[in-house]
């Protein structure tokens, strides 16, 4: 404590971001970092409607393929689907956007690129639109619908805002080389990196984790101080937030399989 | 974040946190170990698969524990608003590297 937080040197090239942050802890360092990794909200498709698929590739390899491409994120108009209050289990046009991809290759082989899905929200659409998701041969056709949602990196790794997300500590002699001045004397120094992978500008990343943990250490502080501290605690939280029947494992569950080795 | 006190003892408190890891708990015990009156504090996630950690503080007595952890978290909050305030000052006269 005591020293003066400062952050210098920021430089942007194409979705890399750099900054050197100093005064402050490797603890604070790493909360920003890991925040950034696995809390700061993007979109990715999250359910897939497959009407047709006459492709070589099995249908949940495609949703799979799907999920992992990067989306545009406009979290100004979205929230996350456990925040909303429709309630529907296929969201509403606050929680989900809609893409739609409908292809055949008639006559000659074709490949079907990211940038066929035809997004219902025009913010919504992918980052790169030259991501190669499967060949048709001739005669073979694709239609489905895909549902984007918000969601975060902790749950699943396509929803991670960031490519690259890492500091490094470094000493006096290499900040000099920088042509950082030390006059202000500073303790430790770390140089980041943010690569964003298209979904959000990265310093708009880095603002985002500010607002998740000073989020967190508000909600913390209020209950300290109202004396809400006899919650129910279950054993999986993440996995049941998620609740869509795939990653489900009851707190139950665990403890009954517990009791039989017993 | 879900808070259920574990244990409470003179000057002593031990807190599971459900939903939250080490981004949080390593950024409060780091807070709570510069402040003066803690004695100890620490924090540990019983299982890597579990979302829930627990929280150790234990101060000299001149101030109880959840005093020490509501400052803490004041501290962490005045922190990210001055990076809050350096990165958008810094973000302002950004210096664009493109080929």
């Amino acid at each position: 404590m005591g020293e003066k937080l400062r952050v210098e040197a920021l430089t942007l090239k194409g979705d890399t971001l750099r900054f050197i942050l100093m005064g402050c802890d490797t603890a604070f360092a790493n909360a920003l970092r890991r925040t950034m990794i696995s809390e700061v909200p993007c979109m990715a498709i999250e359910d897939v409607f497959i009407f047709a698929n006459t492709s070589v590739m099995h249908d949940e390899i495609l949703a799979h393929r799907l999920g992992l491409i990067p989306l545009k994120t406009d979290l100004e108009r979205y929230v996350l689907p456990e925040r909303c209050d429709c309630g529907s289990e296929l969201g509403c046009s606050r929680c989900r956007a809609v893409l739609t991809l409908d292809v055949s290759a008639e006559g000659e082989a074709r490949t079907v690129y990211s940038g066929d899905l035809i997004p219902e929200d025009p913010v919504i659409r992918p980052v790169n639109s030259e991501i190669p998701l499967v060949k048709l041969a001739p005669g073979q056709a694709l239609k489905l619908e895909a549902y984007a949602r918000l969601g975060l990196g902790k749950v699943h790794a396509k929803w991670q805002p960031v490519s690259c997300c890492i500091y490094q500590q470094v000493d006096e002699r290499q900040l000099e080389a920088l042509g950082i001045d030390r006059t202000e004397g500073v303790g430790k120094a770390f140089i980041f990196t943010v690569e964003s992978t298209g979904c959000l500008p990265p310093e708009r990343i880095v603002s985002e984790a500010v607002k998740v943990l000073m989020g967190k250490l508000e909600e913390f502080s209020e209950k300290m101080r109202r004396g809400e501290l006899m919650e129910e605690i279950k054993e999986f939280e993440v996995v049941e937030e998620v609740g869509r029947g795939l990653y489900r494992v009851s707190a139950e569950e665990y403890e009954e399989e517990e009791e039989e080795e017993e | 974040m879900r808070l259920r006190i574990l244990s409470r003892e003179d000057n002593s408190l031990e807190i599971a946190f459900g939903g939250e890891g080490h981004t949080l708990l390593n950024l409060l015990q780091n807070l709570l170990l510069k402040q003066k009156g803690v004695k100890m504090a620490g924090y540990s996630k019983p299982h890597p698969l579990m979302d829930r950690s627990i929280l150790f503080v234990n101060t000299d007595g001149d101030k109880p524990p959840e005093v020490a952890l509501i400052e803490a978290a004041e501290e962490g909050k005045r922190l990210l608003k001055e990076f809050l305030e350096e990165f958008e000052k810094a973000a302002r006269q950004v210096r664009r590297q493109d080929a």
